[in-house]
């Protein structure tokens, strides 16, 4: 590839490397054009894209709008059962061809002259066809495919770099506690079939992926709803974990993967166990008591640059612009769980986290403040150190710090730097 | 189907000023009478991604029971919700009331709203359908259970934290 990108304009000028210090974050990382036009061909054409869920589409033809970066993409899962990440652009004229969010169908007409693909992205149907030279091949126009799509227990992802490593090595020290998240359902498999909560703040995408794993901001950002967990303890609520400084920890794996985790209290435990005491003897039964514990953690899971598997949901990042954000929070119904287990996650998970919930909104809040505060050009640093004077090395690599420690965002920054100051194809 | 007016339990003039009501003390933050109007089995119910589904199985933007209105309340008045920091200034428009008799013996009440709210110079515009199934107590009206369909709610929202 020549100095021209994918998105055909020359390289910015920035270099981004003299942005991010291992404990300073400069504010042009936030709101600069170019750094977010380089953050699209430097990270999300590179690594492993969450694009979707199995569960979302289970039925042959069963589609979903997805992305990857700024660029639209169409889940589908075709005729022979497999699931196919096609880019949503008509190869004729530009547009999606695509315009539901989702659906089921075999085939997608693009509105403008009605070309025609098959859930497969092949194109086989061009209205009036004979105004093409007689040796127009029709299978140099389908849909373009995502070339790499790994599904790793339901989660689907997708990457427009052909030689990246396979999403199991890509998950790192990250896997075992993606896989304690989805055996808390006893089966397994977890599904979205409970829909979304979308929402939108005008800030920058790493807000987000910076919060999820930030143990600093809760205890004052989210002060009045632990005091709501506090008034009223005897009824369901979002099970975030207890404020204690000394219970939990976090950590920084590779690739910018990080989590922030809460062992559970033998009052949670307690409490869930009595509410629904058949499902839960079954999971301690498949697991033994110890793993059984370990399921029960609050687990904060970011895998860079845009999922979270996070409480009692699939988290998902989509940037949109420098300053605008658009996040969908999926509740996670366990497979095999009483129907009412389900239903009262669903309760906990909305009095956090819908646009009208009692801790979202507050994040946002926050978001929507700094993105305003980094308007004072003046003031060029964020302070990222909290913790750096003892974080550790793990064996495994991974580097370890206390639960309001800002190991997991140097960790982010650590893998933001290296790709966006690597020119060429990205391994 | 609407019954004739002499049958009605509740005359559109009726249920327009139960409506009426609600919506001032809403727009005036008097979040404690508000909270008076239901009943102690109430339910306030917002769902997410299209108007109707089936709350035990699908995610909602809100389905409170009395008891998370009154944590809803306590958080907007006492709280801090910092997403409520200043707090957004609302007024809403009621119209196009229907009324409409239950079989279970409640009375159904359709309108459409439209909420202008500002916080921090930004002024948005919510629209949505509202429907009120309403309990004829020993004293007065009673919320038996309150939902709003919002035209958007199959949009990515922002800052939904003041009362619908």
């Amino acid at each position: 590839m020549d100095t021209l990108d994918r998105t055909g304009r020359p390289e910015a000028g920035i270099d981004a490397g003299d942005l991010v210090r291992e404990d300073r974050i400069h504010r042009g990382v936030y709101s600069h054009p170019e750094v977010f036009d380089l953050e699209m061909r430097r990270i999300f054409n590179r690594t492993w894209v969450f694009v979707g869920h199995e569960s979302e589409v289970t039925n042959t033809g069963d589609f979903k709008a997805s992305y990857i970066g700024t660029q639209p993409v169409i889940l589908t899962k075709d005729e022979n059962g497999e699931i196919r990440v096609l880019v949503n652009r008509c190869p004729h004229r530009g547009s999606i061809v695509c315009r539901e969010a989702k659906g089921n169908s075999n085939f997608f007409r693009c509105p403008y002259h009605g070309w025609t693909f098959k859930n497969t992205g092949d194109l086989v149907g061009v209205p009036r066809r004979k105004r093409y030279p007689e040796d127009f091949d029709l299978s140099e126009l389908n849909l373009q495919q995502v070339p790499r799509v790994e599904n790793y227990r339901g989660l689907v992802f997708a990457s427009f770099n052909p030689e990246i490593e396979g999403l199991v090595g890509y998950l790192a020290q990250a896997k075992p506690y993606v896989d304690a998240f989805l055996d808390l359902s006893v089966e397994g498999e977890i599904s979205l079939s409970a829909g979304a909560n979308q929402h939108e703040y005008p800030g920058n995408w790493k807000f987000q992926m910076e919060n999820g794993v930030d143990g600093y901001h809760a205890m004052f950002l989210h002060d009045s709803f632990f005091k709501i967990q506090a008034r009223s303890q005897d009824r369901v609520h979002a099970r975030i974990a207890s404020r204690d400084e000394g219970k939990g920890w976090t950590e920084a794996f590779s690739n910018g993967h990080a989590i922030l985790a809460r062992e559970a209290g033998d009052k949670t435990i307690d409490e869930l166990k009595s509410a629904h005491p058949e499902y839960f003897a079954r999971l301690e039964e498949k697991h033994g008591p110890e793993r059984f514990r370990e399921l029960m953690a609050q687990m904060n899971i970011f895998i860079f640059p845009n999922l979270y598997l996070i409480l009692n949901q699939v988290r998902v990042i989509r940037p949109v612009s420098p300053t605008k954000t658009v996040v969908n929070m999926y509740p996670v119904m366990l497979n095999g769980a009483p129907e009412e287990l389900n239903e009262q996650r669903l309760r906990e998970h909305e009095e956090g986290f819908s646009a009208a919930g009692f801790v979202g909104p507050d994040d946002y809040e926050a978001f929507a403040c700094v993105q305003e505060g980094l308007k004072a050009e003046s003031v060029e640093w964020l302070v990222l150190l909290r913790g750096i004077h003892d974080e550790k090395v793990l064996e495994n690599g991974s580097r370890w710090g206390q639960p309001s420690d800002e190991t997991p965002q140097r960790g982010q920054y650590r893998e933001w730097r290296r790709l966006m100051t690597m020119d060429g194809e990205a391994k | 189907m609407t019954s004739s007016p002499q049958t009605q339990k509740l005359s559109r003039q009726e249920a327009e000023d139960f409506l009426f009501r609600e919506a001032a003390l809403l727009d005036d933050m008097r979040l404690d009478e508000w909270l008076e109007l239901f009943t102690d089995d109430a339910t306030y119910w917002i769902p997410e991604g299209k108007d109707d589904l089936d709350p035990k199985r699908e995610t909602s933007i809100l389905y409170d029971d009395r008891f998370r209105m009154e944590d809803r309340v306590w958080r907007l008045v006492r709280g801090p919700a910092h997403a409520q920091i200043p707090p957004s200034r609302t007024r809403r428009m009621i119209s196009n009331v229907e009324v409409e008799e239950s079989e279970d013996g409640e009375v159904v009440v359709y309108s459409n709203f439209a909420i202008f709210e500002v916080r921090r110079n930004e002024q948005r515009i919510f629209a949505g359908r509202y429907e009120h199934r309403l309990r004829l107590g020993e004293d007065a009206l009673r919320i038996r259970r309150k939902k709003a369909m919002l035209v958007n709610n199959a949009s990515p929202l922002y800052n939904l934290t003041f009362m619908v």
